[in-house]
């Protein structure tokens, strides 16, 4: 603003005062165009999938169905009409006394004349006949839930006759030859209050309520922030607080009293508090437990350090589906724990009551477990010695020096494992699906409602308020990373622990007992799935001699796809990792690299971070409405044009774009941070030569970054390899899905040869590590003459 | 400080007309106008944060000015892009593209359309040879030692001949040995060729050996551009002064008349006319440590202050005597002077530490600068 203020001013003066902006060259143009690009992507891949699992909560869909009378009826038949609109009948039939009769919802309605119609009416439809046709009906109250009694108020349905014999609902002609035609009314959080079990409140009362809950969250933050900065300097003497509290429970209270008046038995209310007390438990025993583990491993002489660092990356292999099937094989009904290692040692024998909440925490503690522990690793290497001996210099014992040095300097790294941990557990799908029983939780809701009851609007109400909690904990993650500062310099001293025989013995078990744990919750289903028939090929080996069997790798008899599914799921995962590490590679150049466009690179950026926020099932929905509509609009301006990005839907293309987007945002960091140890002024330098920066790209950056690339590639491979929250709405029988099938195969009973399918995802994940260890190796042997020092 | 860009377009190869550069509410470099001559090495020197970097930048046209034009070789190259300007610039990283052996490196702006591949061999061997490197070629960035790192940047930077080089604190990385032999390397392979140079540095050795002129900047305000033995020997205001070389600085004076000035009891001759802008006026009078001398006969009666040695520092060619004034009572009036003493003369002298000393301040060795409004 100043500038240009100054600017103008001084214009009057010497030509050279004028403000100077640089010609854009050509080069200039094309990274702008490519940083567009990847914007324009995104918003594809994210932003207008999203917008559309919000219309599809907020509207309710409307069939209406006309049905004529043929000639031959019209001689024969009484029958002269049938309208079906919103749930309701309206009928019309020429009665024995050559009479019409109108019906509404098979109830015979008084007609009077006018203008020459006859008009009939109850609450919410009117209609017209004329000349013993139906001529016109009106609709303004719907029943979205034929055998609900609910009903919704919506802006009118007007069908109506045209001069052309041709029908017309609100003012779009129906199709000659068709019947049936679905219309969107707005119908607001309804489906939300629903999904509470909150009824019967009007769109006024809606909107009230929902002023009411935003205002609370307001005040609420608004006391976080006196209790945070008592100082304020509004906030004399605590007045403040505590009339912002008054004012905090007075609104709560009437809320709750609102909303609980409405209230009535749901089973799906419980979900929410279902998936929130999953999520909160398993952070606490995964956070604490990563803690500890990497604590050893960093702090401590325990044994076994590498050993225990490989069996922790070990769970990203594997779906998490796998946890479930390996918990069922231990504590379920047939589990070897259960039955006391099949009656042979019954005094060992114990139920856990496994299907439901035990079931799911534990297979997500073992799910969360890795990234914890990794985030938790980095943050107490991150450490600087010299903090410990100034400490230890200064008289402070061991509690004092853990509560005043090594919990500040992991404090934002601990914060970011909880968060990693909540999210994830909180929308996991594979685990709960397996092992949740009876135990209902946002993401099986999610499933049952779009895969069981084909009810579209309710899965995506439902996915909203899985975003909720998700979407905050994202936000709340960037602030305080925001404020997280490198509390390292270059001078810092690397931590180097001292022997402690009591403290290394004790952390040697702990690391020993969740390593034991880990491997076997990956292996257990593994063995199980060599067993020929589980449980009597031990109980009763009389009967089932043959103990051990290849047979249920063979996918003989089952659902799913089988082989043809693994293969797909490489070929998927293969393709993923190509292009996505190429996408995310070259955005982050971009994005990172490019002087100059700050807004356009801020909107990337902020396109680039928002995948984290988004549980798979979600963008699974999200897809399901974008790439499945045949028409894309341009709003407020009622231009609509064919779909073009529907011809993805059911290819593997469409698989292929879900998980990239599903996986961006860890790969595109990764992508940024290799980026940003290159030196700034590679780019000045190519500049300065007149080299095109494309040149540079390929020849010095892509090179010095490879190993990022080769670890974004096989971060692609791995997670779409076990990831099936996103694909499992968008395979079809000709892509079949391996991650799929597994879950497929376990309702259909074939536990065993799910768990076969669970093992040839890990063991194509470690073979596919491997061998990127192996490129790595050999890429650091040949690259070691310029990566000396 | 805008009279070289009264002197018509085509007399300097570089010039830089009333430069302003603001980062957001910052102003980093104000109303900058400098004239270069073609072959000439100028040096940029300033304390940090005072926008040397960032002239040089926009010399480049790696930052865009607020306001202002660059010219070179009379063509306003303001809105062209770094491409488009023939500069060779060396960054203070080097940023040498660690992939790429020494050779490669030194041929990655050579073109492809101008050069076959065995000229493009031939000119980076020539440049390698230059900066004595030739035997180095085939070894990767990380495997040479700082210095040498250093001077493949310049020839990486000299290879596609620029008419205009650019070193951004080339030596700043190196230690201080390494830093003396390349300063006469620069200068020579720079003579060599004949390349225009502008250098940015922060440390005033640097620029005083190695450049024909030197630019001084403070807080992105042109102090003073002239040669290093001008900005020695007659600084144009107190920053500069202070700045380049050691420096005393005495306060509450006032100007007499055109040729002397009361400072406390006593009253200064200055050389005739020097002080007639300041009759009246409160003045600040600087004299370089060099400059002070002993009273050795009684001949001299002027510009004498009574002084008490405060403390001696043995500085292994000379002595740095710290001195206190006194007024003609022999009270302390709180304003030091820094005397530098050869060593023979301090011997002689027997100066011991809390001994009055008379000393003489030379007529024509006393600078004179406004004193500022704060003091």
């Amino acid at each position: 603003m100043f500038d240009s203020i100054e600017g103008l001013s001084l214009n009057s003066g010497t030509a050279s005062n004028q403000r100077v902006t640089k010609r854009a060259s050509a080069e200039d143009w094309m990274r702008r165009l490519l940083i567009a690009f990847a914007c324009l992507w995104l918003i594809v891949g994210i932003v207008l999938p999203l917008l559309d699992v919000v219309d599809k909560a907020t509207h309710a869909e409307i069939v209406v169905k006309i049905e004529e009378p043929t000639e031959q009826e019209k001689l024969e038949d009484s029958f002269r009409g049938q309208i079906n609109v919103g749930g309701h009948a309206v009928i019309l039939t020429m009665e024995d006394d050559k009479k019409e009769t109108l019906y509404i919802n098979n109830k015979p309605v008084k007609t009077r004349k006018r203008k020459g119609r006859s008009q009939g009416e109850i609450p919410g439809v009117y209609a017209e006949i004329a000349d013993e046709r139906i001529e016109k009906i009106v609709c303004s109250v719907v029943q979205p839930d034929i055998t609900g009694k609910d009903v919704l108020h919506v802006s009118p349905i007007i069908i109506e006759r045209t001069k052309e014999q041709r029908w017309k609902v609100n003012d779009k002609l129906l199709s000659l030859g068709d019947n049936v035609m679905v219309i969107e009314r707005f119908i607001g959080m309804v489906n939300f209050f629903d999904y509470f079990g909150i009824k019967g409140i009007t769109q006024s009362r809606t909107f009230m309520a929902l002023g009411s809950i935003f205002l609370a969250g307001i005040l609420i933050v608004f006391f976080v922030f006196t209790l945070i900065r008592p100082t304020m300097p509004f906030n004399q003497n605590g007045m403040l607080t505590i009339g912002i509290l008054i004012l905090l429970a007075f609104q709560a209270i009437s809320s709750i009293e609102f909303l609980t008046g409405h209230m009535e038995d749901s089973g799906l209310t419980q979900s929410v508090w279902n998936s929130l007390n999953v999520g909160l438990a398993t952070t606490t025993i995964s956070v604490t437990l990563a803690f500890l583990y990497a604590y050893g491993i960093h702090r401590t002489l325990m044994i076994g350090k590498t050993f225990c660092r490989i069996v922790a990356m070990i769970p990203l292999f594997a779906p998490t589906m796998l946890y479930g099937l390996s918990l069922v094989y231990m504590f379920g009904h047939k589990g070897v724990v259960t039955t006391g290692f099949f009656g042979y040692y019954p005094w060992l024998a114990w139920d856990i009551g496994l299907y439901g909440f035990t079931g799911i925490v534990i297979a997500e503690v073992v799910f969360t477990f890795p990234p914890a522990f990794m985030i938790m690793l980095v943050a107490l290497s991150n450490t600087d010695a010299r903090l410990y001996e100034a400490s230890e210099s200064l008289g402070a014992g061991k509690t004092r020096t853990f509560f005043k040095v090594t919990i500040p300097s992991i404090k934002f790294g601990l914060l970011s494992a909880i968060f990693v941990s909540f999210t994830l557990s909180f929308t996991d799908f594979g685990a709960p699906k397996i092992v949740g029983g009876q135990y209902n939780i946002l993401a099986v809701d999610i499933y049952k409602h779009v895969i069981g009851q084909q009810n579209f609007g309710m899965g995506a109400t439902v996915s909203i308020i899985l975003l909720i909690p998700t979407v905050l904990a994202f936000i709340a993650d960037r602030i305080i990373q925001r404020r997280a500062v490198a509390l390292v310099t270059a001078r810092a001293v690397p931590f180097a622990p001292k022997a402690d025989r009591m403290r290394d013995i004790l952390f040697s078990v702990i690391g020993m007992l969740i390593a034991a744990f880990i491997l076997t919750m990956v292996f257990m289903a593994g063995v199980a799935s060599l067993v020929k028939m589980w449980p009597y090929s031990f109980t009763h080996p009389d009967r089932y001699p043959q103990i051990w069997t290849l047979k249920h790798y063979l996918f003989d008899d089952v659902g799913g796809g089988g082989y043809r599914a693994f293969w797909n799921s490489i070929k998927m995962a293969g393709m993923t990792a190509v292009i996505g590490a190429f996408i995310t590679f070259t955005s982050a150049y971009l994005i990172e690299k490019t002087k100059g466009a700050r807004l356009l690179k801020q909107v990337a950026y902020f396109l680039s971070i928002l995948p984290l926020a988004l549980p798979g099932l979600v963008i699974g929905i999200a897809y399901i409405f974008f790439f499945n509509k045949p028409n894309l609009s341009i709003p407020f301006t009622g231009i609509e044009f064919s779909n073009p990005f529907n011809l993805l839907y059911g290819t593997m293309a469409i698989l292929i774009v879900c998980n990239i987007i599903h996986f961006y945002t860890v790969s595109f960091l990764t992508a940024t941070t290799a980026l940003r140890q290159l030196d700034k002024e590679f780019e000045s330098v190519s500049d300065s030569m007149a080299v095109p920066f494309y040149k540079t790209f390929m020849r010095v950056t892509v090179p010095v970054c490879f190993p990022a690339i080769l670890e974004i590639a096989v971060y692609y491979f791995v997670s779409s390899m076990a990831t099936v929250s996103a694909v499992i709405f968008l395979y079809t029988s000709d892509n079949p899905i391996a991650a799929v099938a597994v879950v497929n195969m376990d309702d259909a009973g074939d536990t065993a040869p799910a768990a076969a399918m669970c093992m040839l995802i890990v063991f194509a994940n470690v073979i596919l590590r491997s061998l990127a260890e192996l490129v790595g190796h050999f890429f650091k042997q040949k690259t070691q003459a310029w990566r000396a020092r | 400080m805008d009279r070289n860009s009264d002197n018509g377009n085509n007399d300097y190869f570089l010039e830089v007309r009333n430069i302003t550069k603001m980062f957001g509410q910052f102003t980093a470099l104000s109303n900058i106008s400098i004239g270069i001559e073609q072959g000439e090495f100028v040096s940029i020197l300033g304390p940090s944060g005072c926008g040397k970097t960032t002239l040089l930048r926009v010399i480049a046209g790696l930052e865009e000015q607020n306001t202002g034009s660059v010219w070179i070789e009379g063509r306003d190259v303001s809105r062209e892009p770094v491409a488009s300007r023939k500069l060779g610039i060396v960054f203070q990283s080097y940023a040498l593209f660690p992939n790429i052996n020494i050779i490669g490196n030194v041929q990655y702006g050579l073109n492809r359309r101008q050069f076959t591949a065995a000229q493009q061999e031939q000119r980076s061997m020539e440049m390698l040879e230059l900066v004595g490197l030739e035997d180095q070629a085939s070894k990767y960035p990380a495997q040479l030692s700082g210095g040498q790192q250093q001077r493949v940047a310049l020839a990486r930077a000299l290879a596609p001949s620029p008419s205009l080089l650019l070193l951004d604190e080339p030596l700043s990385a190196l230690d201080a040995k390494v830093r003396v032999f390349l300063r006469s390397e620069i200068r020579r392979i720079q003579e060599t060729l004949g390349v225009t140079t502008v250098m940015v540095t922060h440390d005033q050795e640097e620029a005083l050996t190695m450049a024909d002129r030197v630019v001084v900047l403070e807080d992105g305000k042109l102090m003073q551009f002239a040669t290093p033995k001008a900005l020695y020997g007659s600084p144009e205001n107190a920053f500069v002064a202070g700045f380049i070389g050691g420096m005393n600085f005495l306060t509450d004076s006032i100007g007499h008349d055109p040729q002397s000035i009361f400072f406390g009891q006593y009253k200064l001759q200055t050389e005739p006319g020097r002080a007639a802008d300041f009759q009246g006026r409160p003045v600040t009078i600087a004299i370089r440590p060099e400059d002070i001398r002993l009273i050795r006969d009684s001949s001299i009666d002027i510009n004498v202050l009574k002084t008490k040695v405060d403390h001696i520092e043995f500085r292994g060619s000379l002595y740095t005597i710290h001195l206190q004034i006194l007024n003609k009572g022999g009270g302390a009036i709180g304003q030091f002077l820094e005397m530098d003493l050869q060593v023979e003369a301090m011997e002689s002298m027997e100066i011991s530490s809390q001994m009055e000393l008379p000393i003489h301040l030379p007529p024509e060795r006393l600078i004179l600068f406004k004193a500022k409004k704060a003091s």
